[in-house]
């Protein structure tokens, strides 16, 4: 344990600053190549026309917004949030052709969402909070432990739909034959975050300080949430996996798609 | 460097669309084409001769992949590397090889049904087939012929003169009237029995019509399913301009191609992009009458008993495009006689018959194969008769009876009315009467 620095009036510890600066920047860069790539994205979009057979919006994104909205809002108020509850939040239209798909794709969504709110909430309330404002140093590793079966559940969803995913193009021909690289690369990411986080969070909740020894840069005292290089491994590499790639990769359907249906009144029936 | 492949003709949720799909692959299930080339069944002339497509070949006729290939294209002109780079040249080769397999497509829009993004393809299809003519990379095969074929205003390049030659003398058309009924080109010239029926019913019924006469041309429909859409402004404005003219407040259709290009297709030509007037199918319209209690089944006063099982074909046209599914089914059920079986795949689910598209006239071998596996749907269930509201459909599920051995025939649905009811469906004779299908 060093002795602490003092910001904002606080007195924090150097190894908890170092592991909350490259966290910050982490996240404030991946938030920055994220924002950049949708931008890109919404550029490209604006290049086509509002209407059918109408001129190019020459890439501009405040007109392709408005062409977006103009789409949904032909629908009345209450069919819209039908179409979000029902096709975009619970995927009726996947459920329809195939349960399994289905099932597959909610793990995998929601598990993801789920634990990335969760961590941001944790990392934003607790830790910012809890150290940096309150100065109490128990507050975060308890969230942690508090938060412990939450976190296990989302996991354990995730890694379902992960194993669903890989499954079904290990054993179904045509999922197989269907899939390529791209397909792979991402069920490959998801499962380094997933393979990642586990090893991360029982090392943060570890007390055995000899484990936490093995892969900790910085002697600690506390539960193992700081000074650890493979904790802040996998969550730099989540935050740029699933963040920042998400405009630049096959995973910007998770955004596109949800607007499509929107957009044509929850699909073709 | 201007890209290889324009935005020109996609409109901005489209591009977006592009992006959206998720690969879950479930069109390939759906889809007629891909499920012909992929069996063996049919194998595209461009494929070289003497053997079937192999799985990764077929894959490129179906909509996943055109959706995947067409995304590619436009990133390669407008995504972030271009933005940061510049646009990257695609090959015209790949372009070509992309348009055949845009042209391979009855646009019949199951993939979309089914599509779990949402994913409007039909739509996108005709905005790259029209992006593939404005750089006068399509349309493909024979269909270039089709604009040469509408300078008479018809498909048939026949005389507009003779548009109305077939209506039998005792038939009232009204001069001006509320009720329009828009004949097409096909049973103006060549399934006149399926015009005849038409107004037989609407006259047996005592609802009085007008039709565009002369003024009637084209609804475009080829024009619009190929890409070719130069002449579709034209072509919509005067059609809607004729019915107004005749005080048309509510048109009605007997053929599911004109149907769909009028309710889907005009209002993006037409001035404003609202038609004055509404447009029906006629089963649709019917069914309004007796919602509203203005027709009632007695009405009919329906003299014999067709005695067939009978299964329904939605066309593509106006059942997945527009929605209509019940309506001409509630009209059949009417029909004395007639046991009603579902095929396996129906609705919205309705397995294509291979006609739409510019398929029968770019791809009729294509076509031909398509029809008969609807065919086969119909034998499968026991039917005796395929019934439709389309007369394209009728042509080219006719031509796969046809180069089958099988007894299943097909009539189309206002003609089975018409004879229940007992109504004289001789069609005068005229210069078109050796054409007729
Ligand atoms: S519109 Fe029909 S034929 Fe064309 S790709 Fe879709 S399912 Fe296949
Ligand atoms: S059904 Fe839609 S989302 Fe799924 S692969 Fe086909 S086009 Fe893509």
């Amino acid at each position: 344990m060093t002795d602490g620095l003092l910001i904002f009036g606080k007195t924090i510890w150097n190894m908890l600053f170092i592991d909350w600066r490259i966290m910050a920047i982490s996240a404030v860069l991946a938030v920055i190549v994220f924002l950049l790539g949708i931008y890109l994205q919404l550029k490209k979009w604006g290049e086509g026309s509002r209407a059918y057979g109408g001129p190019s919006q020459s890439g501009s994104v405040w007109a392709f917004l408005k062409t977006l909205v103009h789409r949904i809002r032909k629908e009345s108020g209450s069919k819209v949030i039908n179409i979000l509850v029902m096709d975009v939040f619970l995927q009726r239209r996947t459920f329809k052709a195939d349960k399994l798909r289905w099932f597959m794709h909610i793990c995998i969504l929601y598990g993801w969402i789920g634990l990335a709110f969760l961590s941001m909430a944790v990392t934003t309330s607790y830790e910012m909070y809890g150290v940096f404002i309150a100065n109490d140093h128990e507050m975060f590793p308890n969230a942690w432990i508090m938060l412990e079966p939450a976190f296990d559940f989302l996991s354990y969803m995730l890694l379902i739909g992960i194993a669903i995913a890989f499954g079904r193009r290990l054993f179904s021909k045509d999922t197989r034959a269907f899939s390529d690289e791209t397909d792979w690369i991402l069920i490959a990411l998801l499962i380094l975050v997933v393979a990642s986080g586990f090893y991360a969070q029982y090392l943060r909740e570890t007390t055995d300080i000899t484990v936490r020894m093995l892969t900790s840069e910085y002697p600690a005292e506390y539960y193992g949430s700081f000074g650890n290089s493979f904790t802040i491994f996998h969550e730099v590499f989540s935050l740029f996996a699933m963040v920042a790639y998400i405009p630049y990769s096959k995973f910007m359907h998770i955004i596109a798609s949800p607007l499509a249906i929107l957009a044509s009144g929850g699909g073709k029936k | 460097m201007k890209p290889s492949m324009t935005s020109e003709r996609f409109t901005a949720v489209q591009l977006m669309e592009l992006d959206a799909c998720t690969r879950c692959n479930e069109c390939l299930n759906w889809c007629p084409v891909y499920e012909e080339i992929n069996t063996g069944q049919f194998t595209p002339a461009e494929l070289p001769e003497g053997r079937t497509a192999t799985e990764q070949e077929a894959l490129a006729y179906s909509p996943r992949n055109r959706i995947m290939v067409l995304k590619d294209f436009i990133n390669k002109g407008y995504g972030w590397r271009a933005r940061l780079f510049g646009p990257k040249h695609i090959p015209e080769e790949d372009i070509l090889k992309f348009k055949d397999e845009l042209y391979h497509c009855t646009t019949c829009g199951a993939c979309g049904s089914v599509c779990e993004a949402g994913i409007d393809t039909v739509e996108i299809w005709e905005s790259a087939r029209a992006n593939m003519v404005i750089n006068e990379r399509g349309p493909y095969g024979k269909q270039s012929g089709f604009i040469d074929l509408l300078k008479s205003y018809n498909v048939f390049a026949a005389d507009q003169k003779d548009r109305l030659c077939w209506i039998p003398e005792d038939i009232h058309v009204e001069d001006t009237a509320e009720v329009g009924y828009f004949t097409g080109c096909t049973a103006a010239y060549r399934m006149q029995k399926v015009g005849v029926a038409t107004v037989r019913v609407l006259d047996a019924l005592g609802i009085p019509f007008t039709m565009l006469g002369e003024e009637e041309w084209c609804c475009a429909s080829v024009a619009v399913r190929t890409g070719q859409l130069g002449i579709a402004k034209e072509f919509v404005d005067h059609n809607v301009n004729a019915a107004k003219k005749k005080g048309i407040k509510k048109m009605v259709y007997a053929c599911a191609g004109c149907h769909r290009t009028s309710i889907i297709d005009w209002p993006k030509f037409y001035e404003g992009g609202e038609l004055p007037f509404k447009v029906y199918a006629l089963s649709e319209y019917l069914c309004e009458l007796m919602d509203e209690g203005k027709l009632k089944p007695e009405d009919f006063k329906f003299k014999n008993s067709l005695d067939k099982v009978v299964t329904f074909h939605d066309s593509c046209h106006t059942g997945r495009h527009v929605g209509i599914y019940e309506q001409p089914r509630r009209i059949l059920e009417l029909i004395p006689g007639i046991k009603l079986v579902e095929m396996e795949r129906n609705r919205s689910y309705q397995r294509c018959c291979g006609a739409g598209g510019g398929i029968k006239a770019g791809v009729s071998d294509l076509a031909l194969k398509l029809a008969q596996e609807r065919v086969r749907d119909a034998e499968e269930v026991g039917a005796e008769m395929i019934t439709c509201t389309c007369p394209f459909c009728r042509r080219n599920i006719m031509d796969g009876i046809n180069a089958m051995d099988t007894n299943v025939v097909f009539e189309d649905e206002m003609v089975l009315l018409a004879e229940a009811m007992g109504l004289d469906l001789t069609v005068p004779q005229n210069p078109y009467t050796d054409k007729n299908m």
